[in-house]
Parts: C-alpha cells; sequence; structure tokens
C-alpha cells in the first residue's frame, strides 16, 4: 500500500460512478491518498476545467478519458501507469495526453503505458516492449530494436553527375549492402550500424553532387509487425544488446508497452 | 485503513441517491404499523387477551425479520457484482485500497445504512408501541434493538458476500434469492426430507433430536431463537415467542441462535473474501 500510495493508475474498461461530479471524482481520489492538489488545478490540466460541477453521466468518452487521467495524476505520483491512455481521444486530447506525460516524465516521473498507436509509442518512449499473444516478446529501446530485428534503413539520393564508378565506391563501403542507380535516383540500403552521413560523404568524394536525399528507417509499426508476425520471430538472445543500459540511475524516462491486438489479455 | 473511504463513500452515496430515506420511511412505517395493530388487536395478532411488552416484542420480530432480509437482498446485492459489472470498481482498485479494503468498506457501508434506518424505525415503532401498552421497559427492548441490529449485520454479510463472488449482477441476484428461497422459504422441509432418506424413506414416530439445530439453520429462526436467549422471561410469556426444544441436550438452548448467527457470518466472510480477493477482475 505504501507502494500504492505512490502511484497514479489509469485502468482500461472502467467505468466512472454515475451521478457524482468531476470534483466529486477526484475528491475521491484526493482524500484516500491524502494528496493535496486542488480538483479545479488537476481539472485544468487535463482541459476539463468546465465540467468541473457536471455529473459524469453526462461525459463523452473523451471526457471520461481526461478526467480518469486526472484522476491518475492526485498526489504527484512517482510512477504513472497508463492503460491506453488515448482511447476516446480526439487529436487534440491525443496530444495533449502525450504532453501531459511527457511533463509527468520531465518531472521526474516514471511512465509506464500501453498503447496500440505505434506513432504515439515512437514519439514519446524511450523503451518499448512488445507483448504478443500474452508473451513478452521484446524489451528495448526503439534503437535496439531496429538493430536487434536487422531490418535496414534505405537511403534514397538524389545525384547530379553520377556514374557507375560512384556506384562501384559506394557499393565497396563495409556498411553498405546494396546499391543502385537508376537515372539521377540512387538507392543505397545500409547495414544497421552504416554511416547515412559517411554514404552521403562518399558520394561527394567520388565526383557527383548531392541534390537531396530522403531516408526510410523502419517505423515501430514494421517493427512489431517484425516481432509479432508468426515465423518472423527474433531470438530472445538477439534482445539482450543494449537492453538495460537506459536503466541507470534516476528516475527512468518513460517506457510503453505496445501490445499485440491479438494478444490475450 | 482505507477501508473506512470505502464505507464512507459507499454510505455517502446511499445518502445521495436517498436509497437511506426511502429504507428509513420503510422501518418507521412498518415498525410504527405493527406496535399499534399488535397493541390495538392483540388476541387477533398477538394471540393473547392483554397486549405486552414481550408479545410486542415477539410479534415485531417475526416480520421485521422478513423485511430485513429482503430489504437486505435488495440494498445489496449489487454491492460489489454491480461495481464490477459496470467497471468502477477498476476506479476503485487503482486507488490505494486493497480488494479487502473495498470488500470491508463495502460491507461496513451498507452494513451502515441499512442498521441506521432499522435502528430508527424500531426506536420509533418501539416508542409508539410503549406509549400505547402505557409501560415502557427499556431494557428487553434495548436488547431487542440489538439482537435484531445483529441479524441485520449477519444478512448484510451474507448478501454482500454472495455479491462479492460474482462479477454479474444477474448471478447475484439468482445468488441472494436462491438463498433465501431455500433457508427462509423451503427450509422447514429441508431437514424432514433428510430424516425422511435418513429413516428409509419413511418418517418416524418421533423425530430425532439432531433435527432440532438444523431447524434453526436459517438465519432468521436462529434470530429469534437468540431472543429467546435474551428475553427469556419474556419468551416464556408470549406465545410464539417459546422456541424451546422439548428435550435435553447441550444444543438444545437457546444461546444456539448466536452461535448459528456467528456460523453465517465467519462462513459467508471467508467465502465472500476468498473469492473476492483471488477474483481474476
Amino acid at each position: 500500500m505504501a507502494v500504492h500510495d505512490r502511484v497514479g493508475i489509469l485502468p482500461d474498461r472502467y467505468r466512472l460512478y454515475d451521478s457524482h461530479t468531476a470534483q466529486q471524482h477526484l475528491e475521491l481520489v484526493i482524500d484516500t491518498k491524502q494528496a493535496t492538489d486542488g480538483p479545479a488545478e488537476l481539472l485544468s490540466r487535463v482541459g476539463l476545467s468546465e465540467a468541473i460541477d457536471q455529473d459524469v453521466a453526462t461525459f463523452s468518452q473523451g471526457m471520461t478519458q481526461r478526467l480518469a487521467l486526472a484522476m491518475a495524476l492526485v498526489g504527484d505520483p512517482d510512477l504513472l501507469i497508463l492503460d491506453e491512455p488515448s482511447t476516446g481521444l480526439d487529436p487534440n486530447g491525443a496530444r495533449q495526453m502525450r504532453e501531459i506525460i511527457q511533463e509527468e516524465n520531465d518531472r521526474g516521473t516514471t511512465v509506464f503505458f500501453s498503447s496500440h498507436i505505434m506513432e504515439q509509442v515512437e514519439a514519446i518512449c524511450d523503451r518499448v516492449a512488445i507483448i504478443n499473444r500474452g508473451r513478452l516478446v521484446a524489451v528495448d529501446s526503439i534503437e535496439g530494436l531496429r538493430d536487434a530485428t536487422e531490418t535496414t534503413t534505405t537511403l534514397t539520393v538524389t545525384v547530379s553527375g553520377a556514374d557507375d564508378d560512384v556506384v562501384a565506391t559506394v557499393r565497396a563501403r563495409e556498411d553498405v549492402t546494396s546499391a543502385s542507380l537508376a537515372g539521377d535516383e540512387f538507392v543505397v540500403t545500409l547495414a544497421p550500424e552504416g554511416s547515412k552521413f559517411g554514404v552521403l560523404q562518399a558520394i561527394d568524394a567520388a565526383g557527383a553532387t548531392v541534390e537531396d536525399f530522403s531516408l526510410d528507417e523502419s517505423s515501430l509499426e514494421d517493427l512489431f509487425v517484425e516481432y509479432t508476425t508468426p515465423g518472423q520471430e527474433v531470438e530472445p538472445g538477439e534482445l539482450d544488446s543494449g537492453g538495460g543500459d537506459s536503466r541507470g540511475g534516476g528516475p527512468e524516462t518513460g517506457s510503453a508497452t505496445a501490445e499485440s491486438p491479438e494478444g490475450d489479455r | 485503513m482505507s477501508w473506512t473511504a470505502v464505507a464512507k463513500k459507499d454510505f455517502r452515496d446511499a445518502v445521495q441517491s436517498r436509497a437511506l430515506w426511502a429504507l428509513l420511511a420503510v422501518f418507521v412505517v412498518l415498525s410504527v404499523v405493527l406496535s399499534y395493530s399488535y397493541t390495538e388487536f392483540p388476541t387477533l395478532v398477538g394471540g393473547t387477551e392483554q397486549a405486552t411488552v414481550g408479545g410486542l416484542v415477539f410479534f415485531t420480530s417475526g416480520i421485521v425479520s422478513l423485511f430485513v432480509s429482503l430489504t437486505a437482498i435488495v440494498v445489496c446485492y449489487k454491492a460489489i457484482a454491480g461495481e464490477r459489472e459496470l467497471g468502477s470498481i477498476k476506479l476503485m482498485l487503482a486507488l490505494p485500497h486493497s480488494r479487502r479494503d473495498v470488500f470491508v468498506g463495502k460491507l461496513v457501508g451498507r452494513t451502515g445504512v441499512l442498521s441506521l434506518a432499522l435502528a430508527v424505525g424500531l426506536v420509533v415503532g418501539l416508542g409508539v408501541g410503549s406509549v400505547l401498552l402505557g409501560s415502557f421497559e427499556p431494557v428487553p427492548l434495548a436488547l431487542f434493538l440489538v439482537a435484531t441490529l445483529l441479524f441485520a449485520v449477519v444478512y448484510v454479510t451474507i448478501v454482500v458476500s454472495i455479491s462479492a463472488t460474482t462479477g454479474s449482477t444477474s448471478r447475484a441476484t439468482t445468488g441472494a434469492l436462491g438463498f433465501f428461497l431455500l433457508f427462509e422459504l423451503l427450509w422447514d422441509v429441508v431437514p424432514l426430507g433428510i430424516v425422511y432418506v435418513a429413516n428409509g424413506l419413511s418418517l418416524p414416530a418421533q423425530m430425532p433430536d439432531w433435527i432440532f439445530p438444523l431447524m434453526q439453520l436459517p438465519p432468521s429462526s436462529a434470530y429469534v431463537l437468540a431472543l429467546n436467549a435474551l428475553l427469556p422471561d419474556l419468551a416464556d410469556a408470549a406465545p410464539g415467542g417459546a422456541n424451546a426444544a422439548g428435550f435435553d441436550a447441550f444444543y438444545a438452548r437457546p444461546e444456539l441462535g448466536f452461535v448459528v448467527l456467528g456460523f453465517w457470518l465467519v462462513v459467508s466472510l471467508a467465502v465472500g473474501s476468498y473469492r473476492f480477493v483471488n477474483a481474476d477482475l
């Protein structure tokens, strides 16, 4: 219970107490945790100030979620556990949620949340865990996951004045797995540790001019598919690299669980 | 001590939803009507020429026990199952409450609601009765109040515990009504059935002694028996009050009523909290 006092939880598939106001909900939490927060201030943080005296039975899903987040924030917890926090939120609400998570994180709170929305996880999380069918298949930073899956980075460079020699030079580099030129589109795939900047410099040094370039890195979505598609699962042993490095001293800077939809929970 | 927060919220909700006031009205009206009809027509409803305090107590107890059991079911069947079905239990458990806190808090909150309404109702009703009788006997009336409140606590515990065993209110309703049906309405025949089967499918000329404690198993029977233990003088004088076994055995005593009430309290607490603490919510 001593631990529980310092944890804020936003559960999944909960229900608020009908015929109670937002203020009453927050007071319940404040009383229980013996915190000193003011309900009005908490509601303004989640953008629900006008609804302070409103019966929650009339709340939309997004308002419900905002209030539940405010309830989780009571007492300035050291650990926030948020289960699918952006459920029912519109894009503005989702961004506000993200900002609040970041604010809390900056204040030294560890934030642990689960989500199916990969962009969100990618935007805020330092460490990601992937659960597939109730089994933890990966825990690492997004970088670490990229490395472990050996997904490649594709660099598309618009060049002028490139010839076969330039292609050969680039292809000869150790961190390049393939290189091909079609017109002025020069497509280079890099090994996980490859240096994008090195490739660009090499093209330049070989006598061609780099006009523009774009980078296609594997997104968390790709990684997720990689980890959860049968037959493509990465050996757990490969994940050990760099798994524990962000667990140093000081507050952890947020972590997340991205859950596979078919995972049995 | 965080069960106190749960209990407080539960009680406050009952006040806010006016459930408490409705209950209060029910018990006050019931109790006054019972007192009035007994003192007015003692022969008709009590079976004695002269209205007495003992007669009033035992007459009231019979009907109040029925009301207490039914209101306990209405007030408590959703206590935990309802919150589980809706999902609000998750908010409750997201706070620093253990499941045991929630269970105990709900129990205390609902007990508070029912016993407050019952106590006020009885005090008013017995007060009216005393005035109509023209005699005031505080000790037996206070003992009657205590026994009835104990009975209410036991019933609330039984129903809240039934509610704690399931996450569906329809199952909780079935459980609570099933309990009432079996133990309050049909129980008379159950011991008889057991004797019938034990005696080789025929009823013996004389009932075995062990049928007596079995007969007292329903909480309301145990309550009346406990009243006999508390108010032996009144029980002897009041027809329908005496509940003697008519034979000698260590268990053939009215104190058995307390044992049975304690049995229900302990068993339902154990089953309810075990099922709730270990439930997969």
